[in-house]
């Protein structure tokens, strides 16, 4: 037949860029050579020339080469906790595309105790949900000994908005982080009184926005003035009396997002006044219009001030690179805009870490159903590859939508994991589509330290079996025990808490934690690089407020360091400000680290 | 009171005057018999003569079609029977309008009817009226839902007008009509290789296999299920499925793939090496070898691999991509420019490709929408798939001016020496 070859080509096509949306075009022309002037940080290179491209010979040691086994175990431990949060994405059969979008998840240690806590945004009633109780957003307090509290109503967070994204930050520097929920409807920013209590300060600061969808959102002092600003994603403008049910075949299903319009981000300036201003249209922001999902803030160019990742929904991602009066898209230019093979992706989240341990940031997202995770390795220069395919960085990942992803030496070994959590859109995706599933075990990918991610996840403990609709996730250590713990935001149920098993398991490895304490640089050293050299092992990090799946998780930095029993060096280049360096700083505890001071001290 | 049968002879033979009379009614009686037992004997050899000429119609025998289609002449009641072989006979020699004059004049006849509507709409579907072949077909299904020749047009049919899913299902259903046969299976194997569902993709690759599918069918469905394990990164059960396949630039190239991804950078330099050789400016090659030079750390020679097939493939988006790409990356800001430019520009042409699909999936009796698709495939400069979609326009609205114009203009380029 004679359609056999067409249809081939064509359907090929169309369906890798179908629902695409427009590229805005012509926008990387103005990329030119970074000036030097701007190269700050002993990192970054003024080279122009050609890069050498790698093929990962980075030694590893014999236990990361043979690593067949599962380094640790992951146990879910979720009705030991007191949790009893039920997530509700407020649908009634009416497929409203911001069901299932809901929600990140973000943690922080609001009453300074040394215990993270936990906060879980959540869905509201959409036309036609019909519920006795109305869903509502809830706050947990850490108790240690995996126990937590609700305390969502005596910290004066009641909230019934509908919940997306939401970011933790110290925005008024008083030493208690706030936190900002970015929602379909009005925004809210909660100030942390310090007493244990929220205040809603949304329409003194000037931050509720309006009818969006939200999305993610990130702190950030973009303009290197001490305090933070906020950058706020708006995924789309979305009218519910509009919304008609679609179908495939004759099964109801979610629209697509390219049936709505992109919108551009907002960018809110800190006056230090308490209240923020819209910068969007002067720093460039609002000249790109998007789908924001998750977003982190991050300087990949090392060159000392926050740029800013975008994911976008079925369209190219955003990199506006800072420099600290305006931001320029460069995310076509820099190789993360789309995939490998040039293809838009539908992105979801996206974390960043230096994963080959080559001193540079790279990035990892996370995407739709049949496609690959991106894993965009930092060549320097201010370009990246996408080399996920080569470093198996999307095994177990493929047949699933993916959606919070976050870096994190899970077994302290000094190579940053991954974690990624699944779960499809559609709740009736097996009636479309046999090869898909509605619930998905979410999967660790170990890596081997020689470039290679390895997927042991069915190894891994009970924590990684169970079939869930995860959406926001944080990786933080809740029982303060060395090793990194998991919290995931279940869609239409309850969140799974899993329990790193590494030190139970009599794991001899090191670690540190580092908090920081910003003096004349924001409060909790958001957009600081921490370099950490223990012998010939050398890692960096960088704070981060805002990350992942529309998350919030990691203000305390965590670096495994294997066999290595002492930090010969800790380096912190604050953000817009200056250097610190530690030496000889003993291992396996959390420390803080005060701007403009050479000692730490023990965090509490 | 029944009367004797002689008593009843005996009164109808009364009148008769004389013998004379009575055996010339015996002989009209006799002669009536005879007429009718030749027309009978008539008769059968015409349906015997109509069957032999149907038998050598499959075995594509047309002499003898046309011998048995001489004895059918002149046969009172065969004249639907003689249109339906002359039109079968016509349409195998490719004279397809012809050949549907002769089916309008049968396809009345009961018997006849479903096989008519089907070489009608095998017919039209030649001449690219495939919105009419569809028709047909249909209607052919209505009279006999098991007529598996027609799904087998059908769903070509539905691929060409771009209707994919309704496509899919007729595959299917011709797959359980006609359960030893590979193809069905293949193209239902390719649909959803089409649709980037590889895993679905692979197991109806294996059903067609199954089927003892001749060559060249066995090694390009050996090759298509071997792209979807690489998709699916199952890169030794894909070198598995390739080691069963012939000898060929094809199969090197995605065993260079496989090794590559597995790391095996040698392995892979030298089936690209031997791919090439054989097959110089063979694209997937070509990318593979950039993207391995690149590996290598030879930056150059990936810009050099991705220069010729930029110069074999000029309007292909991934070549300019990734030209631009490398060529940042080596500090060409001018050329990386220039390729990103053209890559941009070819992504908006791929955009609007992909999305008429789907408007022209939606909607079937729209002829300008697949006249845009056979504009934009011409963009993309691939005139093969462009003629595909102005015929379909064409089926649609025989008129198009715009699609003709084009298919003339094409006809009048392939004419050039």
């Amino acid at each position: 037949m004679s359609s056999l070859s067409r249809s081939r080509w064509t359907v090929l096509i169309a369906l890798v860029v179908l629902a695409a949306a427009v590229v805005a075009g012509g926008r990387y022309w103005s990329l030119g050579p970074m000036p030097a002037s701007q190269v700050s940080s002993p990192t970054a290179s003024t080279d122009r020339g050609p890069i050498a491209p790698r093929n990962f010979s980075a030694p590893a040691s014999p236990a990361q080469t043979t690593l067949t086994a599962c380094p640790t175990q992951f146990r879910d431990i979720s009705s030991e906790t007191g949790i009893t949060f039920q997530h509700t994405d407020g649908s009634s059969g009416q497929h409203y595309i911001v069901e299932a979008m809901s929600a990140g998840v973000g943690t922080l240690d609001y009453d300074g105790d040394g215990w993270i806590d936990i906060y879980f945004p959540n869905g509201a009633p959409l036309p036609g949900y019909v519920s006795d109780t109305p869903p509502r957003h809830a706050f947990y307090r850490n108790l240690g000994s995996w126990r937590f509290k609700e305390v969502t109503d005596e910290a004066g967070l009641h909230c019934e908005a509908y919940g997306l994204g939401i970011v933790v930050g110290d925005y008024d520097n008083d030493g208690n982080p706030d936190i900002y929920l970015n929602n379909f409807g009005p925004n809210l920013l909660f100030r942390n009184q310090g007493d244990g209590t929220f205040r809603d300060v949304t329409s003194a600061a000037g931050v509720a926005r309006g009818h969006l969808v939200g999305a993610g959102a990130c702190f950030l002092d973009f303009d290197c003035d001490g305090d933070l600003d906020l950058y706020v994603g708006n995924y789309i403008d979305l009218d519910l009396q509009s919304h008609r049910l679609h179908f495939v075949g004759n099964i109801p299903s979610y629209p697509s997002p390219v049936e709505y319009a992109a919108v551009p981000d907002t960018l809110f300036r800190n006056r230090g006044d308490g209240v923020f201003a819209d910068v969007s249209k002067e720093t460039g922001i609002a000249a790109y219009a998007g789908r924001s999902m998750g977003m982190i803030c991050a300087d990949y160019d090392a060159d000392g001030d926050t740029d800013v990742f975008i994911c976008n929904d079925v369209q190219e991602n955003f990199l506006f690179r800072n420099d600290r009066t305006q931001f320029e898209e460069v995310a076509v230019a820099s190789g993360v805009a789309y995939n490998i093979e040039g293809e838009i992706l539908a992105n979801m989240a996206v974390d960043a870490a230096d994963f080959d341990r080559d001193q540079r940031l790279d990035f990892y997202t996370t995407n739709y159903q049949r496609q690959m995770p991106a894993l965009f390795q930092n060549l320097g220069h201010g370009l990246f590859e996408d080399v996920s395919a080569r470093a198996n960085a999307g095994a177990g990942c493929f047949h699933h939508v993916n959606w919070g992803c976050g870096f994190a030496d899970f077994d302290n070994d000094g190579w940053p994991d991954l974690f990624i959590a699944n779960g499809h859109t559609e709740d009736n995706v097996e009636r479309m589509d046999r090869s898909a599933m509605y619930r998905a075990p979410n999967v660790v990918l170990w890596n081997a330290g020689h470039g290679k991610f390895l997927q042991l996840s069915p190894q891994c403990g009970d924590g990684l079996q169970s079939l869930h609709v995860t959406r926001g996730i944080a990786l933080e250590d809740f029982d303060n025990d060395g090793d990194i713990d998991i919290v995931a935001l279940n869609s239409r149920d309850r969140p799974s808490i899993l329990r790193n098993m590494l030190n139970e398991s009599g794991s001899k490895r090191h670690w540190l934690q580092i908090q920081l304490r910003g003096v004349k640089t924001n409060r909790d050293g958001v957009g600081a690089r921490v370099t950490v050299t223990a012998g010939d092992l050398v890692q960096i990090d960088e704070v981060h407020s805002g990350r992942s799946y529309q998350g919030h998780f990691g203000s305390r930095l965590h670096f495994g360091l294997g066999d290595r029993t002492r930090v010969d060096r800790i380096e912190v280049r604050w953000i817009g400000g200056g250097t610190d360096i530690l030496e000889s700083v003993p291992v396996d505890q959390r420390i803080v680290i005060v701007e403009s001071s050479t000692s730490q001290y023990a965090a509490p | 009171m029944v009367q004797p049968i002689t008593v009843r002879l005996s009164r109808v033979v009364k009148p008769l005057e004389s013998r004379w009379q009575l055996a010339a009614l015996l002989a009209a009686l006799l002669s009536a018999l005879a007429v009718a037992a030749a027309v009978v004997w008539h008769r059968g050899a015409a349906d015997r003569s109509f069957k032999r000429a149907l038998a050598a119609l499959d075995a594509r025998q047309f002499e003898l079609v046309q011998r048995e289609l001489a004895r059918l002449d002149g046969i009172a009641g065969f004249e639907p029977h003689r249109h339906f072989l002359r039109g079968t006979v016509l349409l195998a020699g490719g004279q397809c309008f012809a050949a549907l004059e002769e089916f309008g004049r049968c396809v009345d006849h009961p018997e006849l009817r479903v096989r008519t509507l089907i070489l009608s709409g095998q017919a039209l579907y030649r001449v690219k009226r495939f919105r009419d072949a569809v028709g047909l077909l249909v209607q052919a299904l209505e009279a006999d839902p098991q007529a598996a020749d027609a799904y087998a047009c059908l769903a070509a049919a539905y691929d060409d007008l771009g209707l994919l899913n309704e496509a899919f299902q007729a595959w299917s259903r011709l797959a359980e009509l006609r359960p030893d046969d590979f193809y069905p299976h293949r193209m239902m194997g390719l649909r959803c290789k089409d649709f980037e569902r590889w895993e679905s993709a692979v197991p109806m690759y294996q059903e067609a296999l199954q089927r003892q599918p001749p060559q060249p069918d066995r090694n390009e469905i050996l090759l298509e299920m071997a792209e979807c394990q690489i998709r699916l990164q199952r890169w030794e059960e894909a070198l598995g499925t390739l080691a069963q396949c012939f000898p060929s630039p094809q199969r090197w190239t995605k065993e260079a793939e496989c090794h590559l991804s597995a790391g095996r950078l040698d392995e892979a330099q030298q089936l690209l090496d031997r791919s090439l050789q054989h097959s110089p400016v063979d694209l997937s090659a070509l990318l593979l070898a950039g993207t391995l030079a690149l590996q290598q750390g030879k930056g150059e020679a990936a810009v050099a691999a991705w220069q010729r097939a930029a110069i074999a493939y000029p309007r292909e988006y991934v070549v300019h991509y990734k030209l631009s790409q490398a060529f940042r990356r080596l500090g060409k800001e001018a050329e990386a420019k220039r390729h990103a430019d053209l890559a941009e520009e070819l992504r908006q042409v791929r955009l609007e490709f992909s999305q008429l699909h789907a408007t022209a999936a939606a909607e079937p009796d729209n002829a300008d929408v697949r006249c845009r698709l056979g504009v934009l495939a011409k963009q993309l400069d691939r005139s093969d798939l462009a003629r595909g979609w102005f015929h379909a326009a064409l089926s649609i609205n025989p008129r198009h001016a715009e699609a003709l114009q084009h298919l003339t203009g094409q006809a009048r380029q392939a004419s050039k020496p």
